[in-house]
């Protein structure tokens, strides 16, 4: 009982005292199939994107629905160049590679 | 038992371990300050505490008071973001130069709604497929509706400056509203 509040103490002062990162307003967690297929939820920042690009390209351009969880984005669309895959192309911005740059959200425990 | 008691110590000094180095870094600070140097720096505003903690990419960006703390708006403005309005084109949105009165019935004030602001961003069907009527005063709107997503709570409210952010559009004086 005492090595597990003790633990318990110590991992959440640690996490306290180092600091965790954190979400930020306009974060949208996108989990459509990631996790059934053993990857973490995608974190897309909006004000990352809001830098370079205008509301319109991503939802009007690229078709991108205002609403969180309206829009079925798959890793075949964003291959053939639909939703992500319209910059993330390795020409425009980076290509779809770099899984955990997205992916960055935790996976769900049963993975 | 020793064992345990072992670990449980072990963990303590590793959960300090940052704290102290704080508390040390401080010390030293203060120490290495000359003692005829008197420095007063005034309290950081609120807004301003809050932006030190922002985002990286977010840094020396206009302050705002609520969402993710920046003006958006303002940084455009003023030229602190270039963002495109195409994918790789150069494409200049048609801007629309029309303010609009919006009254509100209860007693906060009424709304002043820039087109020229949003159409910067976005185009006409944005809004105008769904959301709202294109005849001035035939929207059904509301505050209940916004916080439930629905009208300007599309966006404001999970992307764009939340509603808390009152002044924002509330800023038509009752008294000098158009009839």
């Amino acid at each position: 009982m005492h090595y597990s509040v003790s633990v318990l103490f110590a991992v959440t002062l640690w996490a306290t005292a180092v600091g965790q990162a954190c979400g930020e307003y306009g974060d949208i967690v996108i989990e459509n199939y990631a996790d059934q297929s053993g990857y973490g939820p995608v974190v897309f920042s909006h004000s990352l994107h809001r830098i370079h690009y205008r509301c319109n390209v991503c939802h009007e351009q690229l078709e991108f629905e205002m609403r969180a969880g309206a829009n079925d984005i798959t890793m075949v669309k964003i291959a053939d160049g639909e939703f992500c895959g319209g910059c993330h192309n390795g020409q425009i911005a980076p290509g779809p590679v770099l899984c955990a740059s997205c992916h960055a959200g935790a996976p769900s425990a049963e993975q | 038992m020793r064992l345990r008691r072992r670990f449980t110590i072990t963990a303590m000094i590793i959960a300090l371990f940052p704290l102290a180095c704080a508390t040390i870094s401080e010390q030293s600070e203060q120490v290495a300050k000359p003692a005829t140097v008197r420095l007063e720096p005034k309290a950081p505003s609120p807004v301003a505490a809050e932006v030190s903690s922002r985002a990286d990419h977010l840094q020396g960006l206009p302050p705002a008071e609520y969402g993710n703390r920046v003006d958006w708006v303002q940084a455009q403005e003023t030229g602190k973001i270039e963002p495109k309005g195409d994918i790789s084109a150069e494409v200049e949105l048609e801007v629309l130069d029309m303010d609009i009165v919006i009254p509100v019935k209860a007693s906060m004030d009424h709304v002043l709604f820039s087109h020229k602001i949003h159409t910067q961003l976005l185009g006409c069907e944005s809004c105008h497929a769904g959301l709202f009527e294109m005849e001035e005063g035939t929207s059904q709107m509301s505050k209940a509706k916004m916080v439930a997503g629905e009208n300007c709570g599309v966006c404001h409210g999970s992307v764009a400056f939340p509603i808390e952010d009152c002044k924002r559009c509330h800023n038509v004086p009752r008294e000098e509203a158009r009839p």
